[in-house]
């Protein structure tokens, strides 16, 4: 399948209050964006730079984001990436409810499509029976949010990914990308930070040249098993890589970390979190210097 | 272990349950080659993923018919005990999720027949695994900082704001609310740091349970004579994840801990000196969920090779579990406790 990814995707953790560098930082981020004019005021200015690609969660205020951009006429100048499920309200939820109870909420979710499609293939009984099934409509649930707006690719989320990969589930992975592809008409993605992992067993498993997001920075942050093996999986050109934790979650420098990115073969994009227009505005700049990608108008392609 | 590889059996697979299966899977020299568990939707899907894992409804048909080296229990806290008693009655090392029981009381027992049989035991306090608290550890024992004075600790997560369902907000089930279920990591953390717990003056409170607490605040004097404070809540805004974080005045300077970051003062200088996990970061040969687990498995498979008794064993995890009773204890009769004994 060709697709035009950007070559520089926004990132949304400070959009739903997430900081790696540490939950300080995430509750002062969750305070800067509850005002949503501050969100639209630096999409603008992303856009005006010629950043056009947004990564999305499916959190509760994805779709808040979502209507306020539309409104504001912005969301028709931007490609959407979602990243689905929005795992760590699952984990919340099944510690509150647990497993059988957030299921049902899920379902209770759906739109009516979804639940004439299970009420065809004779109920939620059906599904548990075709735990496979399951997860293509878990994947529809979550992909409303994102109804009638340009979505680019779908990546799922690194906590499912990474389950995958440690109980070796070929067959659901196969079965998200065919999903993605077949029913929603975009690229399936793949978030990991077990890339080399990730690498060896797409291969093995016939999956050819996923897109991928992974880590890569300069400290190593959260590069299993390690930076140089990160670095090594990523020599062999076997996935389109978007780079992202390139400041290593805020720890590094700009000017380090993008020439350190620099230096590596084969990053396809970079996801980034900005918080501020000065911010973007340095962060766009130096990526542009250090790496040479965009931000050209528009999306490339792959 | 026939060919080398340790044969794993699971008890529950819920979250902790499913982590805890594909980091072992993926792992050189281990593999899980059977479970129990009740629930239909999850047996589907482990089935579906991984056919080769033997299933059984009952926890107590697997370890009678199946070979194993060991178990790793991630069944709800009521099961926790029976599931290990049984265990030891077949000679079988164990993993156990944390809190190790409902109470102290109901751990006795146990205790006293895995101290016997000399067989390895380990109580899943992960907290040990987390390179921050790893590194706060380090400095406070370096005695750098002199004598700790005082120290403040809180536990929260954004996670109940509503009545909850499920086995963790019924006592019978659970053993309590978020003091066994949540707090019991930061119980560990400061008997990790400090030693043993004398005394405790506590109170507890609920809004969104109805049969356990959903707040809990205490002061805990130490064997050493040092005292301070631990509050704890799952349902504080602003928690994504849940988060400890522990302050520690001392003779000689200050240090702060979280997952994310060690923060620590000398007097002398009155220089702040900041390590971040990016600092102290790893990598692990598997990721799923969190460094910390991956480490802990490892752990606890090189015990069971070199036959040494990991330092979290079922003795320890008693000994937290003795804190929380005292606690307990406190919030009901509004007075200071000794704990694993009556009132101070």
């Amino acid at each position: 399948m060709t697709v035009a990814i950007d070559r520089i995707i926004l990132g949304h953790n400070q959009f739903i209050g997430v900081s790696h560098l540490s939950q300080d930082a995430a509750r002062s981020r969750v305070e800067r964006f509850s005002e949503m004019g501050r969100v639209g005021e630096l999409v603008r200015f992303c856009i005006e730079s010629g950043v056009r690609g947004m990564m999305l969660s499916t959190h509760p205020r994805a779709r808040d984001i979502l209507d306020y951009l539309e409104a504001e006429g912005l969301a028709g100048e931007l490609t959407f990436y979602p990243l689905i499920p929005y795992a760590q309200g699952y984990v919340r939820r099944m510690n509150a409810v647990g497993m059988t109870g957030m299921v049902r909420e899920i379902f209770r979710a759906a739109p009516l499509s979804t639940k004439a499609d299970i009420a065809w293939e004779g109920s939620l009984g059906y599904l548990r029976k075709d735990f496979t099934r399951l997860l293509g409509a878990f994947t529809d649930i979550e992909m409303l949010t994102f109804r009638g707006f340009k979505v680019g690719a779908v990546f799922l989320h690194d906590a499912f990914v990474d389950l995958a990969l440690a109980l070796g589930a070929a067959e659901q992975v196969r079965f998200f990308a065919e999903h993605v592809e077949g029913r929603h008409g975009v690229r399936p993605a793949f978030v990991t930070m077990n890339f080399p992992l990730l690498v060896d067993s797409f291969q093995r498993w016939g999956i050819p040249k996923p897109l991928v997001m992974t880590t890569f920075n300069r400290a190593g942050f959260q590069m299993n098993p390690s930076r140089e093996a990160c670095e090594e999986a990523l020599g062999r050109d076997l996935a389109d890589v978007v780079a992202m934790s390139t400041l290593a979650a805020g720890y590094l420098g700009p000017r380090e970390a993008y020439g350190y990115l620099a230096s590596l073969p084969g990053i396809r994009s970079i996801a980034v979190g900005v918080s501020t227009p000065e911010h973007a505005r340095e962060t766009f700049g130096l990526i542009r210097e250090k790496v040479g990608f965009g931000p050209d108008p528009g999306a490339e392609g792959a | 272990m026939m060919d080398g590889s340790i044969d794993i059996g699971m008890v529950g697979l819920g979250k902790m349950g499913i982590a805890h299966m594909a980091i072992l899977n993926a792992l050189d020299g281990a593999r899980v080659t059977c479970a129990a568990e009740k629930q239909g939707i999850t047996k589907k899907g482990i089935t579906t993923v991984l056919p080769s894992v033997r299933l059984f409804d009952d926890y107590r048909e697997m370890l009678e018919r199946e070979p194993l080296d060991a178990v790793f229990i991630t069944s709800p806290t009521a099961l926790h005990v029976p599931v290990a008693a049984r265990c030891l009655e077949r000679g079988l090392p164990f993993f156990v999720e944390k809190p190790l029981g409902l109470s102290a009381g109901e751990c006795e027992g146990l205790v006293a027949t895995a101290s016997d049989q000399a067989i390895p035991t380990m109580v899943g306090y992960c907290k040990h695994f987390v390179e921050t608290f790893e590194r706060a550890r380090e400095i406070l024992c370096s005695g750098e900082l002199g004598t700790p004075v005082y120290f403040s600790s809180h536990m929260y997560v954004s996670q109940l704001f509503r009545a909850g369902s499920g086995w963790r907000y019924k006592k019978e089930s659970s053993g309590g609310g978020v003091l066994n279920i949540l707090a019991t990591h930061l119980v560990d953390v400061l008997v990790w740091f400090f030693g043993g717990i004398d005394k405790v003056f506590c109170a507890t409170g609920a809004h969104y349970s109805k049969e356990v607490e959903d707040f809990v605040n205490a002061y805990l004097t130490f064997s050493s004579g040092l005292a301070g404070s631990l509050d704890a809540s799952w349902s504080i805004r602003g928690y994504r994840l849940p988060e400890i974080d522990v302050t520690v005045q001392c003779e000689g300077g200050m240090l702060q801990v979280t997952e994310d970051y060690v923060r620590y003062m000398l007097d002398s200088d009155e220089r702040y000196r900041v390590l971040y996990r990016q600092d102290l970061f790893e990598g692990v040969p598997v990721y799923v969920g969190g460094s910390e687990y991956t480490r802990e498995d490892l752990y606890f498979l090189d015990c069971l090779r070199d036959g040494r008794t990991p330092a979290l064993d079922v003795a320890y995890g008693y000994r937290l579990q003795q804190v929380t009773d005292a606690m307990y204890r406190s919030a009901a009769s509004g007075r200071e406790e000794t704990v694993g004994g009556g009132k101070a």
